[in-house]
């Protein structure tokens, strides 16, 4: 059932981009990276909407008055909570979704390199049975190399003099990855759990980037792309605070207005 | 992702937050462990010699009595010296002697009654996924995935010379027939190597991958190619003698026997042609895709397919004899030694399965040591 819904279709979309670009397999997943963020941006759009909603109420009046009233009763204080979010239409799951929605694309997306362009020959038998008919046998063997990269192989790049290879797309994962959760604004009200959601985002960054040292590199541009693209998207929204990037604390702001 | 925590306690955007990072985080956690440099997954490649058949699987060479078996020896003797993965057949060189080729490009040469390593040529990284031909000079020749053919010394390990095939890398069994190697490329083109010159006498591209190697039939190259065709080249000059259709790609060259070739292919299909121009004789259509290259001998044809079933039917007219399921698929090739019909499987519970090739009972089936 995996494979029919969502192995196949990406090899197969990711085949036609292939082929749409001359034969390069980067494009090919530029291209394909552009193309889901635009067909989930809705949801992504109301899911930004419906965080933004939550982070004013949570410094509203009536948010605090509920949790002066309720102190000593948490369940009636989640309830209570909860009933708020929903009266203001705010939905807590909002800020994951995009997350969620994406989870099986990526690892789809990661079986699909790995079958699209086969290393060994059970591999290539394997991508045989996916190929829809109507594509012309002569595009196999894919072409792999994109720029200095093999895609279907961790990147690495030598440089005359520099006595170790340099990991460039990992290192463009993790400055892209940084710089599009930290332009964005977090309204906390208190500076414990603005430290603890720091030190999230940062092990969000070091895990992704870790990962992305050892994953094909076609995988690496997907995220690399995906977050360029986000932070286009809060740029364009007017929604970023730039100072932010270069600073290591969540702290709440002394007027929470001034935060856009 | 941002995260947003107001107070002591957990509210519900905070509850329903910390759940889908949690899944993040596992899925995070079954990318990386599903990460890594290079891939290690394929079917066996297999090699028989007198009373022993040698496989060549992940990280270790295994040699298996056929009378029994039961696992003779392996190479690398210790676990933990065992880093390189092999796929290809393994060469039974002129000598006796085995010799393997791996994943980074190492080349292996080992005795074949001991599992004793006689050298070991270290890798360069690039892969060697064709089994090894000897050449009639005694050195050794193994296409490189970067489109190098490596010219091997057999008696040092050593590397005389790198010839540049031109981007074209070989998956299958390259052919020697007195000074010409023939090679057949994934990327489509089937090459004549000069082993006197040194040069490359000619060179044909087919436009489709050659998946599986080529034979030397009746005085014709012959080819299986993945745009559904089997191909006769002259061996002269690569000029096309004839060309037949098929139902599927072709992955492993057909074999010949009196006078009809037979040829598999990923749809299903068993076929019988003529030799001289590749008209079709019979066919028959099987449950699953047939990576395998069939084998024939006393005038029955076996062939595997990619579920695990074992065919035999008769030669010169395709009417079926036996048929056998197996735990696990058939690839590779079938072959026949030691009076059993020889199967690698993949993607169950043994590797190698040994078969009566008159009723397809099963005789023994090997696994390695996990």
């Amino acid at each position: 059932m995996w494979d029919t819904v969502i192995i196949n279709p990406l090899i197969n979309a990711l085949l036609f981009l292939y082929q749409l670009f001359g034969g390069s397999f980067g494009l090919a997943i530029i291209v394909f990276t552009v193309i889901i963020r635009l067909a989930t941006y809705p949801l992504t759009a109301s899911s930004q909407k419906s965080m933004r909603k939550m982070q004013e109420l949570q410094s509203s009046k009536e948010w605090k008055d509920l949790q002066r009233k309720y102190a000593k009763d948490k369940e009636k204080l989640q309830a209570e909570q909860m009933k708020l979010l929903q009266s203001a239409g705010a939905n807590p799951l909002g800020g994951c979704l995009p997350i969620l929605i994406q989870l099986p694309i990526l690892f789809g997306l990661y079986q699909s390199i790995g079958n699209v362009i086969p290393s060994t020959p059970l591999q290539l038998f394997s991508l045989s049975q996916r190929i829809y008919g109507f594509f012309p046998v002569s595009l196999i063997p894919l072409q792999k190399n994109f720029l200095w990269m093999n895609l279907a192989q961790p990147e690495h790049l030598v440089v005359p003099g520099i006595p170790f290879p340099i990991p460039v797309l990992a290192i463009l994962v993790f400055l892209t990855s940084w710089v599009s959760q930290r332009i964005v604004p977090v309204m906390t009200t208190d500076a414990q759990s603005g430290q603890t959601s720091l030190i999230m985002n940062i092990f969000m960054v070091i895990f992704i980037t870790q990962i992305s040292l050892t994953l094909p590199s076609g995988l690496s541009i997907y995220f690399i792309v995906t977050n360029l693209i986000s932070i286009l998207q809060y740029v364009l929204m007017g929604r970023v605070d730039w100072k932010r990037v270069w600073t290591f604390s969540n702290a709440p702001p002394a007027n929470p207005k001034s935060a856009k | 992702m941002q995260q947003e925590y107001s107070g002591e306690h957990m509210n519900p955007t905070q509850k329903s937050r910390r759940g889908a990072l949690a899944a993040l985080l596992v899925f995070a956690g079954l990318l990386s462990s599903c990460a890594g440099g290079a891939p290690n997954k394929s079917w066996a490649g297999m090699a028989v010699q007198g009373a022993t058949a040698f496989l060549a699987h992940n990280t270790f060479i295994s040699a298996v009595n056929l009378d029994t078996g039961q696992m003779a020896w392996q190479y690398p003797a210790e676990k933990g010296d065992a880093t390189v993965l092999y796929y290809s057949d393994p060469l039974i060189d002129s000598n006796g002697d085995l010799v393997a080729a791996g994943y980074d490009g190492t080349v292996v040469k080992l005795a074949a009654d001991s599992g004793t390593a006689i050298w070991t040529m270290e890798g360069d990284g690039n892969p060697i996924i064709a089994p090894i031909a000897e050449g009639p000079d005694g050195a050794y020749y193994a296409s490189s995935e970067d489109g190098g053919l490596l010219v091997i010394d057999s008696a040092a390990g050593t590397l005389l010379r790198r010839v540049d095939l031109g981007k074209a890398s070989s998956w299958g069994t390259m052919a020697v027939n007195g000074d010409r190697l023939y090679i057949g490329t994934i990327e489509h083109k089937v090459l004549a190597y000069n082993f006197e010159t040194g040069a490359i006498d000619w060179s044909v591209d087919l436009g489709a991958s050659i998946a599986g190697g080529v034979n030397l039939v009746d005085g014709m190259v012959v080819v299986g190619t993945f745009a559904k065709q089997v191909v006769a080249l002259d061996p002269q000059n690569g000029e096309t003698l004839w060309e037949a259709e098929t139902d599927g790609w072709v992955w492993q060259a057909p074999v010949e026997s009196d006078d009809a070739l037979f040829a598999a292919d990923l749809g299903g299909v068993l076929r019988s042609l003529t030799l001289s121009d590749g008209l079709p004789l019979w066919h028959i259509e099987l449950e699953a895709p047939i990576q395998a290259g069939p084998a024939v001998q006393d005038g029955t044809v076996f062939a595997g397919d990619s579920q695990g079933t074992v065919y035999a039917y008769s030669a010169e007219a395709g009417t079926p004899a036996w048929q056998r399921k197996l735990e696990g698929g058939v690839f590779g090739t079938l072959r026949l030694a030691g009076g059993k019909l020889l199967a690698v499987v993949n993607g169950g519970k043994y590797q190698l399965a040994a078969l009566h090739p008159g009723n397809g009972s099963i005789i023994w089936t090997y696994t390695e040591p996990s």
